[in-house]
């Protein structure tokens, strides 16, 4: 029986069905290969919402960890730092 | 999610060919694309030598990697805009580029070919940075061309790119770069040959292809772009892409279908019919656009700048 009812309020239904152990969401950790920024976002178990969460369209970045790029429906360890590169450029004299 | 090929897990997923693919299945995909390109616009000849203009960004990386393994002959060049840090990790990127895969690279720099760098010709000149970036080029892109005997210009120009930059034509009745937004451009006047290769791909792909083959390209964004209209399109046709995948494909191709129709391309009725008095390229008037540049920038120019021609008489009133 999971422990995860009495936990973080924060929580989503899925990380409290797949974490039962944790106490407290671990955040994920962010860098932002084009601004250089490292920044960190509530717990979020896919891609698809921690892209949601910083507001960023799936078309417009790679997302990669541990050396491996990832998709919207891939999950996302905590333990590791994301990179999130944004691959838009512009100027109309290239 | 699994690749629609092989069923190994996805790297990538590509939502306007509602499909996914290992990094493998990628590859052939994205080298299929290129070569379909390449065979349908006949971008190239047999014996072509290929100058591939390169920035140092992802796209252009890829391409000289692309337009290598499909055996061509390609020389790089590079020119160094001399903004600040991003120029200096542009160049030096290209350079390693280069090196590490014993492929051919010329650099030059706009300081010593216009007399200043792109931000101090924009701010004298009062043009936008991305219009005194683009002539410069267009001109010692042709220019190089010649120089090494080039007959093909090539450039990393994506979907993305060229999908907004039709938006932006269109919404202004840009008729006569409508006209010119084609794949390939035939040589004219004197002007080389210019192709497109990657225009099936988007920004999205070609950042996949680079990460994969390990390139490593310049990610930050050139600062000159920060208002940059391109970026605006590219967001807006991004969200409709969002909802209705495909619609970018197919509002660029649709426009290649109808482009003859609507907007023919007269060759015979543009092409520049004189020669620059100062550094003998064609142009359309008696000093090109790029001489007058560097004339404004600095009124008395050393004539060893301008191919050891000497200018003859020379009008500092000539407007663009
Ligand atoms: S953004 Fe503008 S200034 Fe910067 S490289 Fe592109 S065209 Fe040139
Ligand atoms: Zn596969
Ligand atoms: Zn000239």
């Amino acid at each position: 029986m999971p422990e995860s009812k009495e936990q973080n309020p924060d929580e989503t239904e899925s990380v409290q069905e797949n974490e039962p152990r944790r106490r407290a969401p671990t955040p994920i950790k962010v860098f932002n290969a084009q601004t250089g920024d490292h920044l960190e976002v509530p717990f979020q178990k896919r891609v698809s919402s921690l892209l949601l969460e910083l507001g960023i369209d799936s078309e417009t970045v790679l997302v990669i960890q541990k050396d491996s790029l990832l998709l919207p429906g891939d999950s996302i360890d905590p333990r590791f730092e994301v990179e999130i590169r944004p691959v838009i450029s512009g100027g109309s004299g290239r | 999610m699994n690749c629609r090929v092989c069923k190994k897990k996805a790297v990538t997923a590509i939502p306007r060919h509602n499909t996914a693919f290992c990094a493998d299945c990628f590859d052939r995909y994205l080298m299929d694309q290129v070569r379909k390109t390449i065979k349908e616009f006949r971008m190239f000849e047999p014996d072509d030598r290929i100058l591939l203009a390169v920035s140092g960004g992802k796209d252009s990386l890829a391409l000289w990697d692309i337009l290598t393994r499909l055996e061509l002959d390609v020389l790089g060049y590079h020119l160094d805009l001399g903004i600040s840090e991003y120029s200096r990790e542009s160049t030096e990127k290209t350079r390693i580029f280069a090196e590490k895969r014993g492929y051919r690279l010329i650099v030059e720099e706009i300081e010593s070919e216009a007399g200043a760098t792109l931000p101090v010709i924009a701010e004298s000149t009062k043009r936008p940075p991305c219009s005194a970036c683009g002539l410069s080029k267009r001109h010692l892109f042709n220019r190089a061309a010649r120089q090494y005997d080039r007959q093909v210009l090539a450039t990393g120009h994506n979907l993305d790119d060229e999908a907004s930059r039709l938006l932006g034509n269109i919404l202004h009745w840009q008729d006569g770069y409508l006209e010119k937004q084609l794949p390939a451009l035939p040589a004219e006047g004197g002007l080389i040959r210019k192709v497109k290769p990657l225009n099936r791909l988007t920004e999205k792909e070609m950042a996949t292809y680079a990460y994969l083959n390990g390139i490593d390209y310049v990610i930050r964004e050139c600062p000159m772009s920060a208002d940059a209209k391109q970026i605006f399109y590219k967001k807006i046709l991004n969200d409709i892409e969002k909802e209705s995948p495909g619609t970018k494909q197919f509002f660029y191709f649709g426009f290649l279908d109808r482009s003859q129709k609507m907007f023919p391309y007269s060759p015979e009725a543009s092409p520049p019919s004189e020669k620059c008095r100062m550094c003998h390229q064609p142009c359309y008037t008696d000093i090109c656009s790029f001489c007058r540049l560097r004339m404004k920038l600095s009124p008395f120019p050393d004539p060893e700048q301008f191919n050891g021609t000497h200018p003859d008489v020379i009008s500092l009133h000539t407007e663009d």
